[in-house]
């Protein structure tokens, strides 16, 4: 493929309604959409499993027992190809993070979205932290 | 009797400067690299089992394919292997759960494979679990911070006419074989490739894990081309049948609100 | 020496064609066929109909996302927007997606769909839930293909569930009957600069869209590949499937340069999958 470079106008193209809903995963069987959920806590780990990684969020409860939430996301290739690495997200890393609770009541849900303390969302197809500039995910998030 | 004598040195002339490298009539890449596109399989039971082992059940027998017979395990893995020896009917997840066999398990399972060879990616296509090797072969090298994959990530260079293979990011689960000959996630594998003749790669691993052996060692075999007419690759989905055993009859927990 | 040449013969006329807005002609392989080899970002090929049933599957295609999971983030592509906003993608036959139904398998479909949500049995798990291969139309786009072209062969390896697709151009005809693959046999000839694939010998254990949780047997699909840029390939899908529809359906893609230096990662599936364990509180594989 030959790179025109004065030709080739915005790159990247992405996601939601570009990528129609496809795909292998049944949110719906797992997940119930009339039960959001938004935790605070820290980040304990996470697992770069495909088809899902997982990212493990310690949150207080009143009684000052720890419950470990366990969240699913997308597939890793993609945060790999935008420049994240397994150390990118430092264990203790406080985040407060949204999703859909799964429906057999656990402490597990699907995640939608992360949140630094600072407001910056990560995942969400910015570049990884320290890799400079805007990766290729960043331009849109919706069309 | 000069005739004679004259085609006798010819032969004599020709045939040792052929024993040093691969055969001139090799068939040679674009890239001027040896072909390996084709299909591919070996044939013995190293998949049962990589060291000697007798015809036992459900077993078929084989000369190992370890260079000095026997895995230099440190002592403490000995006892790890044995476990996983008495349990292998559950616990090897390649037979159980049909997961990928990691490497170098994928290159002796008995079935064929693919090599789908470009001068940047070597691909190979495996019969079992529908399993992918990408070998990247741009000169790249691991990178950091990746995390482990079941086939591990591979690159790949050529040294003159072999291939060679550097593999690290091997996940731990994987085994070696069926006897529960296994690794951990500090396996780093080096694979070399020669091909021989048009039909047949000589196929030679090295495999070393600090943690679970006392130094490297390698495995050797023979990787024959599979020339039937129209062969090809074909499906082995085997985590559907199991999942229809495993869960067929099974009702779901979850209730919707 | 001589494909090198011929290659960069074509470099040379690509730059020159576009740089003079002439038709752009693709670089030929070493068996003279177009050149389609490299990373690509496959979108569009969906089916969504008109009058379908609502899927209990998609309760959030009207959020704007189709499913909260993050990193939806898809491979990102050199194309503009002008270009791609142009290009035909879903059901392009029937031009009004009301697809032509059987009206006892339009009824059948529209009962099996309502057991799907929470799943009845096993059956009713969306395929690609448990991490099956995905069939004709299927598959995850978030992930790149990889085309690699040989005298004899056209290869498309999915990232995705390391799907590996090897369309034999060799002349050869299609497996026997009795062979039945999730992806089906195919066997590819090339149309002047279009490459055409038959495939056959579907077995009937894969999804066709969220609408269409199954096929039959009867399964036959032709594509067509035809590289009209240097960014882009166009993609059409006939289905034919007698048991489900009248007359065959076709819908519209293509498939978009990923990046030059995009390699292939492992996405393995099964190895990793929560959602049978999580639906029917079983595992699957024994842990220690």
């Amino acid at each position: 493929m030959t790179t025109q470079r004065s030709l080739i106008a915005t790159v990247t193209l992405f996601v939601a309604a570009a990528i129609p809903a496809a795909a292998h995963h049944s949110f719906a069987a797992e997940f119930d959409p009339n039960q959001p959920v938004t935790i605070r806590g820290t980040i304990n780990k996470m697992d770069w499993v495909n088809p899902h990684t997982w990212i493990y969020v310690d949150t207080k409860n009143e009684d000052g027992s720890i419950t470990t939430w366990r969240f699913e996301m997308g597939p890793p290739n993609a945060l790999l190809r935008m420049g994240w690495r397994k150390d990118s997200v430092t264990p203790g890393t406080q985040v407060e993070i949204t999703g859909y609770r799964a429906k057999d009541g656990n402490a597990v849900a699907n995640a939608k979205t992360v949140k630094l303390p600072d407001g910056r969302e990560l995942f969400s197809g910015g570049s990884a932290p320290g890799s400079g500039g805007e990766g290729p995910g960043a331009a849109e998030k919706k069309q | 009797m000069k005739a004679f004598l004259a085609s006798w040195a010819m032969f004599v002339f020709v045939a040792i400067p052929l024993a040093a490298q691969a055969p001139a009539r090799l068939p040679r890449t674009a890239d001027g690299k040896p072909d390996l596109n084709g299909i591919w399989q070996a044939l013995n039971t190293a998949a049962w089992d990589l060291e000697d082992h007798s015809g036992a059940l459900h077993t078929p027998p084989g000369q190992g394919v370890v260079e000095g017979g026997e895995i230099p395990y440190r002592p403490e893995a000995i006892k790890k292997k044995a476990e996983n020896f008495a349990g292998r009917e559950k616990y090897d997840l390649a037979e159980t759960a049909c997961y990928m066999p990691g490497v170098p398990r994928a290159m002796y399972m008995p079935y064929p494979f693919g090599i789908i060879q470009t001068p940047k990616l070597i691909e190979m296509n495996f019969t079992f679990a529908h399993a992918r090797r990408n070998i990247i072969a741009d000169g790249t090298p691991h990178p950091d911070g990746f995390p482990d994959f079941w086939m591990g990530d591979s690159r790949g260079r050529w040294e003159g006419d072999t291939l060679v293979v550097d593999v690290k990011n091997l996940d731990e689960r994987t085994w070696l074989d069926h006897a529960g000959n296994y690794h951990s996630d500090a396996l780093h594998v080096v694979e070399r490739y020669t091909i021989i003749d048009p039909t047949h790669i000589q196929y030679e691993a090295t495999l070393e894990d600090p943690k679970v052996f006392t130094r490297p060692w390698k495995i050797n075999m023979i990787l024959y081309k599979i020339l039937d007419k129209n062969a090809k690759i074909l499906e082995y989905e085997c985590v559907y049948y199991l999942q229809d055993e495993k869960y067929g009859n099974a009702k779901p927990v979850v209730v919707s609100k | 020496m001589k494909i090198i040449a011929t290659v960069m013969f074509a470099f040379v006329t690509v730059s020159l064609a576009e740089a003079q807005e002439q038709k752009w002609v693709a670089p030929r392989t070493s068996d003279d066929h177009p050149d389609m080899q490299g990373a690509w970002a496959r979108r569009g090929t969906r089916i969504q109909e008109a009058n379908g049933p609502v899927s209990p599957l998609g309760e959030f295609s009207s959020t704007g996302q189709p499913y909260p999971t993050i990193f939806n983030t898809g491979v990102a592509t050199a194309l503009d927007r002008a270009t791609l906003a142009v290009q035909k993608t879903g059901v392009v036959d029937p031009a009004d997606r009301v697809l032509p139904w059987r009206p006892e398998a339009d009824a059948a479909r529209r009962e099996f769909i309502r057991h799907m949500i929470p799943p009845a049995s096993l059956q009713y798990v969306e395929p690609t839930a448990r991490c099956v291969l995905p069939g004709p139309v299927d598959g995850d786009d978030r992930s790149p293909f990889f085309i690699v072209q040989h005298p004899g062969s056209f290869v498309l390896a999915y990232e995705y569930n390391h799907v590996t697709r090897v369309i034999y151009t060799d002349g050869r005809s299609h497996v026997g009957k009795k062979l039945r693959f999730f992806m089906g046999d195919s066997i590819g000839r090339w149309e002047s600069d279009t490459l055409v694939v038959d495939t056959t010998n579907f077995n009937d254990k894969t999804s066709l869209a969220q609408t269409i949780p199954y096929h039959s047997e009867e399964l036959h699909t032709a594509e067509r590949f035809t590289r009209v840029s240097p960014n882009l390939i166009e993609y059409q899908l006939t289905l034919e499937d007698p048991k489900l529809f009248t007359r065959p359906i076709k819908v519209a893609g293509y498939f978009a340069a990923a990046p030059k230096d995009t390699e292939p990662m492992e996405f393995a599936c099964a190895e990793g999958s929560q959602t049978l364990p999580n639906v029917f509180g079983i595992e699957f594989a024994p842990t220690r």
